[in-house]
């Protein structure tokens, strides 16, 4: 229930992990234009791609670190916080490094790391990005609004908050993770989508989510 | 285990090339024909001028085939004229204006782009910078700061020094370049169960070269070697842990070459002894200097330059047959040079006194007799001094930047910028970082299509 709520917010801000998946992810960097077929030639997909740099090919994947470090500094949480393998393994040097751009040369011979993003990046940008959210909400609940650092625009336990506070609180989290202003309709998108949530915590995650898997926060 | 695997593998690859692989004097009549095309860049076209991935030929090649009436060498020129005004991968472009203008005449998804206009986005590029060079995503408060800068230019190149000058880039994102490069191991690095060499070493010197404005031919010139503090430490350098027999075995470390006899990446005690191992010819050294650095990938008929009578079989494996000539009449004259440094060697005196990758004039009888892009060369030093000044090392360099940045190659229409980008290192000292400020100005790196 809860995460219908944030698909279908995802969804109408037009910005979902679905469609980039589907259509970004698929054209994005398509394959060189000077060596044809011999770089990607075991890859069968990737020779059918065009050559021509549409807009998708010219586009360039921010890879695992700069989007590691953007929701660190959006969200200002520290590395430990971010997601965690049952608690050990770091979801992005370690259990989605690959997916999420980056190699591991030394234990498994990766010696090249992937050209483009896969459909398993959508799914590893959105446990991550959930993982985020989650954890900056529950410390902004614990510290209480007078403490919070993010979820600072309406009371993460207290009764439904007024449309100001929301878009407030939408356009700090676009500004901290996209690094832009959200447009108008963006935030009528937003507070149109409230009533999907049960409770402020959830609304709260919902937006940061919606706006953390923005194409623009996997693309540049 | 390295070995026994590349033997498998290499026996497949034998079986597989046993049919006609492209003659590379056709790739060479190809290019006496159209010197200034951008098949040619690579002073010998590759096989995929005219082969999907042989022995298929692809619609070009086809297209020749149709065209030749007798002996593909004599007839060639011929018949290239004969199909210039054809369009044989159908996609719009005459053959002649594929091959002038850096397309490709039997790739459909190859066209000449010259239509295409872009227009710099400073933001974008400032995001990109941020996230490449700096491994972080600009923020708001600096898109604000760029926004609100009398010199926007200036502003987004300040950011770019600090970042250039990151641990980010230094220690890990050159890292990641390099991989491909120096081809780690950890079952086989230092640490590992069974050591052969430190490639701690190899990652130091590369980024310590690559970064501060340093001049990028040392790649193949560095006589020092560069600690964990990222000073230079010159003279050899003892190995860390002593040899060891026993359950983890231990036989090499530091770097025991002499100085005079270094020349950057391609003679660490790693890389002579991961790629030389126990050949006495040691073709995958040669072929792997120059695919790393000089970006030419034989296994892929690249950089194709035949040596006229090798390659001589100096190791009786009866090499000189014509399937095996097509590409070791060129790598062979090229592996001589690197015969002269040990492998891996397993007497008791190599063992003792660490002489993985050390130098030995006598190792072989065919040490003197390199040929790299056509020019006799006497020893290694020589070898890479003429593979440090060609336009090959200054390509791959620029490719470097450029795939690293942009998960790419250039497109048909950006190859006059990707050009101007190889071509001005010499004007700055071959400073990688100089290369990056330019790089960063390009339509390529920040430009949106129109
Ligand atoms: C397409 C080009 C090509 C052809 C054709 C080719 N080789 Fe090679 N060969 C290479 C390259 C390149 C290497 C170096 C390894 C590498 O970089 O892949 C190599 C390496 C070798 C090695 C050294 C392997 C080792 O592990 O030390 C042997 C032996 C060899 N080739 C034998 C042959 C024989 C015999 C034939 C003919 C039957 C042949 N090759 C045909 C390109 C070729």
């Amino acid at each position: 229930m809860k995460n219908l709520a944030i698909l279908l917010l995802t969804a109408v801000l037009g910005s979902g992990l679905a469609s980039c998946t589907k259509q970004k992810f698929k054209n994005a960097s398509s394959s060189p234009s000077h060596a044809p077929g011999s770089k990607d030639g075991n890859d069968p997909a990737a020779n059918k791609t065009p050559d021509d740099p549409k807009e998708e090919g010219m586009l360039v994947w921010k890879r695992y670190r700069a989007f590691e470090k953007g929701l660190m500094a959006g969200l200002e949480l520290s590395k430990d916080q971010l997601c965690q393998e049952i608690e050990t393994f770091n979801c992005i040097d370690k259990v989605h490094l690959t997916v999420l751009g980056g190699n591991d040369p030394f234990e498994n011979g990766q010696h090249e790391r992937a050209e483009r993003p896969s459909v398993l990046t959508a799914v590893a940008v959105s446990r991550v990005l959930m993982a985020a959210c989650s954890q900056r909400a529950d410390l902004d609940l614990q510290a209480g609004s007078a403490g919070a650092s993010v979820f600072k625009h309406f009371d993460l336990g207290a009764a439904a908050p007024t449309d100001a506070q929301i878009q407030a609180q939408a356009t700090e989290l676009f500004q901290r993770l996209l690094a832009r202003d959200p447009s108008t309709e963006e935030l009528s998108a937003i507070v149109d989508a409230k009533g999907n949530f049960a409770s402020n915590r959830g609304l709260a995650v919902g937006i940061c989510y919606a706006v953390g898997t923005h194409v623009e926060n996997i693309f540049i | 285990m390295n070995v026994m695997i590349r033997t498998i593998l290499f026996s497949f690859a034998i079986l597989l090339s046993n049919f006609a692989y492209a003659s590379p004097d056709a790739t060479t009549i190809f290019c006496q024909k159209y010197p200034n095309s951008g098949l040619c860049e690579d002073q010998a076209a590759s096989c995929n001028v005219c082969h999907a991935g042989p022995p298929s030929l692809n619609d070009y090649g086809l297209s020749i085939k149709e065209n030749i009436g007798g002996d593909l060498i004599t007839n060639l020129p011929d018949a290239l004229g004969k199909i210039e005004a054809i369009d044989s991968d159908g996609d719009g472009a005459s053959n002649l204006t594929e091959i002038e203008e850096n397309a490709h005449p039997g790739n459909a998804d190859v066209k000449p782009g010259k239509d295409i206009t872009v227009e710099y986005d400073r933001k974008m590029a400032f995001k990109r910078m941020k996230a490449n060079y700096c491994g972080e995503s600009a923020t708001y408060q600096e898109l604000k700061g760029l926004e609100a800068a009398a010199d926007p230019k200036d502003y987004m190149h300040k950011a770019l020094d600090v970042c250039l000058a990151s641990d980010y880039w230094v220690k890990e994102a050159l890292h990641r370049l390099a991989d491909n490069k120096i081809m780690p191991n950890a079952a086989i690095g230092f640490g590992g169960s069974v050591v052969i060499g430190d490639y701690r070493f190899d990652y130091r010197l590369f980024s310590y070269i690559m970064s501060g404005g340093r001049d990028a031919r040392e790649l193949l010139s560095a006589d020092y070697h560069v600690d964990e503090n990222y000073n230079k430490i010159e003279g050899t350098v003892a190995r860390e842990e002593g040899l060891q027999l026993g359950e983890r075995i231990v036989i090499a470390g530091g770097q025991p070459l002499e100085v005079g006899r270094r020349v950057g990446m391609i003679t660490t005690q790693w890389f002579l002894s991961n790629n030389t191992m126990f050949a006495d010819l040691p073709r995958n050294s040669a072929s792997q200097a120059y695919r790393a650095y000089l970006g030419l990938d034989l296994a892929k008929g690249e950089g194709l330059m035949p040596v006229p009578n090798e390659p001589r079989d100096v190791d009786n494996i009866d090499i000189a047959k014509p399937e095996c000539a097509v590409c070791h009449s060129t790598l062979d004259p090229l592996a001589y040079s690197f015969a002269s440094y040990r492998g891996i060697e397993i007497g008791v005196f190599d063992l003792l006194l660490n002489r993985i990758g050390t130098y030995n004039e006598g190792r072989t009888d065919w040490g003197g007799d390199g040929v790299i892009f056509g020019q006799p060369v006497q020893d290694l030093m020589e070898w890479a001094s003429v593979a440090r000044e060609s336009d090959a090392f200054k390509k791959n360099l620029a490719n470097m930047i450029f795939t690293q940045a942009l998960s790419r190659k250039p497109f048909p229409h950006e190859t006059a910028e990707f050009d101007a980008l190889w071509q001005g290192l010499a004007a700055e000292n071959y400073s990688v970082n100089a290369m990056i400020h330019r790089f960063v100005e390009m339509g390529s790196f920040g430009g949106k299509i129109k």
